[in-house]
């Protein structure tokens, strides 16, 4: 398995690209999005300017052409016929005093305009049959303007085109001209020829009739379009009130070649195209720059991220580095978990815990594996040194035969007795390694049990103490007598061993089916409730001390008891009052042969 | 010289009791700890030899008890734990020795007669008082050449007043350091031995060596 660190850091960094990743996807689609807008608002925004610069040049372009075609009309009413006017003068109103040169103030008589409309017309048809123009001023007048066509009509067929025009003229619908409009205008697009599109103005312009009005006084309207004229003052009425007046009124058209409006707007619709494509380059350009930027901030934050997700894997494995070390500590003279609950975190505890309990134990196992060592290099070796000191004394000078007998039965007494704990030691020598076997053999166990008795009854007498037997005979069972044989010797032992004087130590056997029942009672000295359960291990000792008085028992009696018994299937269990006496009582499964056969109706 | 010997195995006690009377040595015994605390602290010991492996109190128990309380007494651990670890232990606990069993009886007493002489601070085995040599290791003793043999009480008489050479030694002391526990107190038991000792070393020799003080004890002459 991979170590914890790098996986976590691998997973880390996994993970913060792929947020970094998504976030970053993202912010540049939204991004994107808003930049696509603006484009497209930008794109409208130069379509709008695009629009509104043609639509103001045609305003201005209309309103020179008004100008114009105003120009046009003042230049106009000041050039009339005065011949055909003064054979009027003579033959009709002799009205009119006559200037010599050809070109005066029209001095219509306000009278010969409230007349009937024929004579008006006729008036102005026989004065003005041709319109004409002082060349030099229409030329200042005109320099520099727009239209490059015009044409005058008049109300009485007096007309004038300017050279531009050649054959071809403008027609006008007279019908669209309110008749009582002194001023009007209309702008329109027209077809002059197959090849040439102009646009016009038709000025209608009766003012002159009313004598001379400032030129400035003609509204500059902006607004072009059909019937914008502007009302003035009404007309004359004659008595009845019937508008019957004529209005002397010419028809002013001026007009310029659309190709060259054209021309203009195209250069607009090349410059929003232009602004366009700049637009979507700058676009472009800041697409790229926030790529870019994302990128930047993508790596500094991976970078970062990367930085922080090291130094947090550090932290949270810093617990684990501490346990490691504290474990790495411990060898086999010390045991200690060198490490305290404070320095690890809630995960690692039940760790340390385990790992402190099961230190504990083998400890433990340890400390008692010393001690037996101990303990049996005690029991073995004091008796040798009594025997060496003793044999050591009795070489040292020539001693009396006496002397020399006593030491030699002291020497045998002590071999007798190490033998019994070598033995003893070789005992659960086999027992802990399995190579004691049961050897099962048929015999009366209420026989075994009185030899048993019998066997310890001088021990008992010389200790004072009254040893008995109750229990039924004939207890016939197939189990192992040795090992019986040698539970019940250590058990009797034990409790003539450690009892007061005269007291009572009793041995019972009884049979349930399939089981007997073997309790050993004395009303001796009682167990600790604390050392009960601790009497059956090796070496121990209830009173820590070990008195050699009675060298025959070195604490393995007891153990190889409960060794004994659990080779034998059988339970066995400790009842004791300190002061008051024990009950070791063995639960043997053995069923009584007579039981067993009767069982297979035998 | 007395010593208290606390062990609880019966033949080895008994062993090294003899063994050590033979030496010259009076000889308490304990056999269970507490009973080993209440000799030690109530009677005046040149040496305790110690079983740490004692009923009721362990040996090491004992010994803290005893150098905590200020008891001066050499003391030599004798013990079956014979690890590294324990004879650290036990000396730095105040022992002065350690002897593993099982022992070779000669290594023992030479052990003994060491602290003992550790006790008097002598170096040398053998007393030497005017033409009087008294070898303690090989428990001889000779005046001006000739070998003078005494029985092992009146050698740790002679051994206890050469220790104290030039000093009163009184009757009580004698009694104190020379008798054991089972021994009569009987008041001229001391007188008695005074006079053996005379009769073997004063007797053919001059000057005298062992003088009286009326009133007080004996003294042996210092030089």
């Amino acid at each position: 398995m991979r170590s914890i660190r790098f996986s976590l850091t691998i997973c880390f960094l996994a993970l913060l690209a792929f947020s970094l990743g998504g976030a970053s996807l993202m912010a540049y689609r939204s991004a994107s999005r808003n930049l696509e807008g603006r484009l497209s608002i930008q794109k409208e925004l130069a379509q709008t300017t695009y629009k509104d610069r043609c639509r103001d040049e045609e305003n201005r372009l209309d309103d020179a052409l008004l100008f114009q075609a105003q120009t046009l009309a003042r230049l106009v009413q000041f050039h009339v016929d005065w011949g055909k006017l003064r054979f009027l003068e003579l033959h009709t109103l002799g009205l009119l005093t006559s200037p010599a040169n050809s070109s005066a103030y029209v001095q219509v008589p306000v009278w010969a305009l409230q007349g009937t409309r024929s004579f008006a017309v006729d008036l102005f048809r026989r004065a003005t049959p041709a319109i004409r123009f002082d060349p030099a001023e229409l030329l200042t007048r005109l320099d520099g303007q727009v239209a490059e066509f015009f044409q005058i009509d008049t109300a009485w067929n007096a007309s004038y085109k300017s050279n531009s025009l050649e054959a071809m003229s403008m027609e006008i619908n007279f019908a669209s001209f309110a008749p009582n409009e002194v001023f009007h205008w209309e702008y329109e697009d027209m077809q002059l020829s197959e090849s040439l599109k102009v646009r016009r103005v038709v000025l209608k312009a009766s003012r002159f009739l009313l004598g001379p009005t400032p030129l400035t006084a003609f509204p500059r309207n902006r607004n072009s379009g059909p019937n914008r004229g502007v009302e003035l003052p009404p007309p004359l009425r004659n008595n009845n009130g019937a508008d019957a007046s004529f209005r002397p009124a010419i028809f002013i058209q001026c007009a310029y070649d659309l190709a060259k409006r054209d021309a203009l707007f195209a250069s607009f619709a090349q410059q929003r195209d232009e602004d366009i494509l700049n637009f979507a380059s700058e676009h472009k350009k800041d697409l790229e720059g926030f790529r870019g930027m994302l990128a930047a901030i993508n790596l500094l934050t991976f970078l970062a991220g990367g930085g922080i997700c090291f130094w947090l894997v550090r932290l949270g494995l810093a617990p684990l580095n501490l346990l490691t070390v504290a474990v790495s500590r411990i060898n086999e003279k010390d045991f200690n978990l060198d490490i305290t609950d404070k320095q690890l975190p809630e995960e690692l505890k039940p760790i340390a815990i385990r790992l402190g309990l099961t230190l504990d134990q083998l400890k433990k196992a340890f400390a008692r594996e010393k001690q037996a060592t101990a303990d049996i290099s005690h029991e073995l070796r004091t008796p040798l040194s009594a025997m060496l000191a003793t044999l050591d004394l009795a070489l040292r000078k020539t001693r009396t035969v006496e002397e020399y007998r006593v030491m030699l039965e002291d020497c045998r007494e002590s071999c007798t007795n190490m033998h019994k704990d070598v033995e003893r030691l070789l005992t659960l020598a086999r027992l802990d390694a399995g190579a004691d076997p049961l050897r099962p053999e048929l015999f009366d166990l209420s026989h075994l049990a009185s030899d048993c008795v019998k066997m310890l009854s001088p021990l008992a007498q010389s200790k004072g103490i009254e040893l008995q037997f109750e229990g039924e005979p004939n207890l016939e069972i197939q189990s192992d007598p040795g090992k019986l044989k040698e539970i019940l010797v250590n058990l009797l032992h034990n409790a003539v061993q450690y009892n007061k004087p005269s007291g009572n130590v009793f041995l019972r056997l009884s049979s349930r089916p399939g089981s007997i029942i073997i309790e050993i009672e004395d009303n001796g000295i009682g167990i600790e409730a604390s050392k009960k359960n601790r009497i059956f291990e090796r070496f121990y000792r209830v009173d820590a001390s070990r008195s050699h008085g009675d060298s025959t028992n070195c604490g393995l009696g007891l153990a190889i008891v409960k060794g004994y018994a659990e080779l034998l299937g059988a339970g066995l269990e400790v009842t004791s009052e300190l002061g008051q006496g024990s009950i070791f009582k063995i639960d043997l499964p053995a069923p009584l042969i007579k039981e067993a056969y009767a069982a297979i109706g035998v | 010289m007395k010593i208290l010997l606390v062990e609880d195995h019966k033949l080895l006690s008994r062993s090294l009791k003899q063994a050590l009377e033979e030496d010259g040595f009076a000889v308490d015994l304990a056999v269970a700890g507490d009973e080993a605390d209440a000799k030690a602290r109530g009677a005046i010991y040149d040496v305790v030899i110690l079983d740490l492996m004692l009923p009721k109190i362990d040996g090491l128990t004992l010994l803290k008890g005893w150098r905590k309380d200020g008891f001066t007494f050499h003391v030599l651990i004798l013990t079956a734990m014979g690890t590294l670890e324990d004879k650290v232990l036990g000396l730095n606990l105040g022992a002065d020795d350690y002897l593993p069993k099982p022992f070779e009886l000669t290594e023992f007493l030479a052990r003994v007669r060491a602290l003992v002489r550790r006790g008097h601070q002598a170096k040398d085995p053998i007393l030497r008082i005017h033409d009087l040599e008294i070898d303690t290791g090989a428990r001889s003793v000779r005046r001006a050449g000739k070998d003078i043999y005494l029985t092992p009480r009146e050698f740790s008489l002679l051994r206890f007043l050469c220790y104290h050479r030039g000093k009163v030694v009184t009757r009580s002391m004698v009694w104190e350091h020379l008798y054991d526990e089972n021994d009569d107190n009987t008041s001229n038991v001391v007188d008695v031995y005074i006079r053996y000792l005379r009769n073997k070393i004063d007797k053919n020799f001059t000057p005298p060596l062992i003088l009286t003080r009326w009133g007080e004890g004996y003294m042996i002459k210092g030089d």
